[in-house]
């Protein structure tokens, strides 16, 4: 039996009746494309459905904290309650040495994985999976991700993930590895106009997806359908500036630098 | 205490998985081929096994496999191996291997198939290090 659950980003689970339980799903966009917000709406599902979230991010907790603020969640009050765990990547992530140990676990992802299993969480989103997945040899690269991804379906949680959209032959491979191992992927794009879009890559078993939808990023409300092309510019409600906090982890993770953040 | 077989040319995976095998009160013992390995074997006190698909001197995946599952003779089978093939997928459908694991992310939770393949309580986890109680 297929057993599916909300992303948290309405329009989209009313279209495709969300995302696959207990598997991965990765949101791919460049740097202001809106990727935290997405991941914050994924977040906050799990409050939603009353089970506990687990979100590791590359931002610093309290900028995190003003910027769900601002887009309408409330991630503070969900911290201070204990329903969210939030880790920084500053204080918590793979060594960076791991591109050099690519046959054993990082011992940082053991920790995640028992904060995962002793808090119970079920829903965990990582913004970004770079650090995890991004070593250079693409003869690995394969290998690397599948392991990645099943030792996330062995702990049992629905995963939400990001990644900066790709510049580099090496990076379009990372990206493609990943587009054919997890189930749903989709793109946010924003164009020279300002413009932005959501558009679905893959979702397992629509062979017709629909084209990209446009959307828009309000204050207290995240991500949202643009119904009607912004047509008439003047009538267009103003948007938000992007976020344009650096990850804290961006030394560490030189596999970045392939990468438009 | 189990004592637990585990087959793997690379040094670092070897001692890795003696590692934790030893924190969880097993005690492992080691081989570095499948000749040395399925010689141990013949030990009947060993309870489990871990094993590494590719080996230096290992045959075919299917040989390499039926060879170990005849030595093991009924005893847990844990297979390590990159991205599984379609091949083996299948025969772990079919077989009486307990699991496979993928290096190195999975390689995380060897205990857990351990545990379970010996039917031993999982032991409870202590309070996690470094969790951000609030922003």
């Amino acid at each position: 039996m297929i057993d599916k659950t909300r992303s948290g980003i309405d329009f989209f689970d009313q279209r495709f009746g969300g995302i696959f339980r207990h598997r991965a799903t990765l949101c791919v966009g460049r740097r202001g494309s809106g990727k935290t917000i997405a991941a914050l709406h994924a977040l906050m599902q799990s409050i939603r459905e009353g089970v506990r979230g687990l979100m590791l991010s590359a931002w610093h907790s309290a900028d995190l904290s003003i910027v769900a603020d601002e887009y309408g969640f409330p991630l503070s009050t969900a911290v201070d309650s204990g329903q969210i765990i939030l880790l920084e990547y500053a204080q918590f992530g793979p060594e960076p040495e791991l591109e050099n140990r690519h046959v054993l676990p990082p011992g940082s992802f053991m920790e995640f994985e028992e904060i995962v299993v002793a808090n119970g969480i079920r829903r965990v989103v990582i913004d970004t999976v770079l650090p995890w997945i991004a070593i250079r040899q693409e003869e690995r690269l394969a290998k690397h991700v599948y392991s990645f991804l099943h030792a996330l379906e062995r702990m049992e949680v629905t995963a939400f993930l990001t990644m900066p959209r790709p510049v580099s032959p090496l990076a379009f491979a990372l990206k493609n590895r990943m587009e054919k191992q997890v189930p749903v992927v989709f793109t946010l794009e924003v164009d020279s106009d300002n413009r932005r879009h959501l558009l679905v890559n893959r979702y397992l078993g629509q062979s017709v997806l629909p084209p990209q939808m446009p959307i828009a990023i309000e204050p207290g409300r995240g991500i949202v359908p643009l119904a009607v092309p912004q047509a008439v510019p003047d009538l267009a409600r103003p948007l938000p500036p992007p976020p344009s906090l650096p990850p804290i982890m961006q030394k560490s993770i030189k596999y970045s630098a392939a990468f438009r953040t | 205490m189990a004592k637990i077989l585990i087959i793997d040319d690379n040094d670092s995976v070897r001692n890795y998985l003696k590692t934790v095998i030893s924190r969880k009160g097993h005690e492992p013992v080691t081989a570095a081929t499948c000749q040395a390995g399925l010689a141990q074997l013949n030990d009947p006190s060993i309870q489990a096994v871990v094993a590494d698909l590719y080996l230096p001197d290992s045959p075919v995946i299917s040989d390499w496999v039926a060879q170990l599952k005849q030595h093991a003779a009924g005893r847990p089978l844990i297979l390590i191996t990159g991205e599984p093939s379609e091949e083996l997928a299948g025969q772990i459908r079919s077989d009486d291997i307990a699991a496979f694991l993928t290096k190195p992310f999975e390689l995380a939770f060897i205990h857990k198939l351990l545990e379970r393949a010996l039917a031993i309580p999982e032991p409870q986890i202590a309070a996690p290090p470094n969790v951000t109680k609030s922003p």
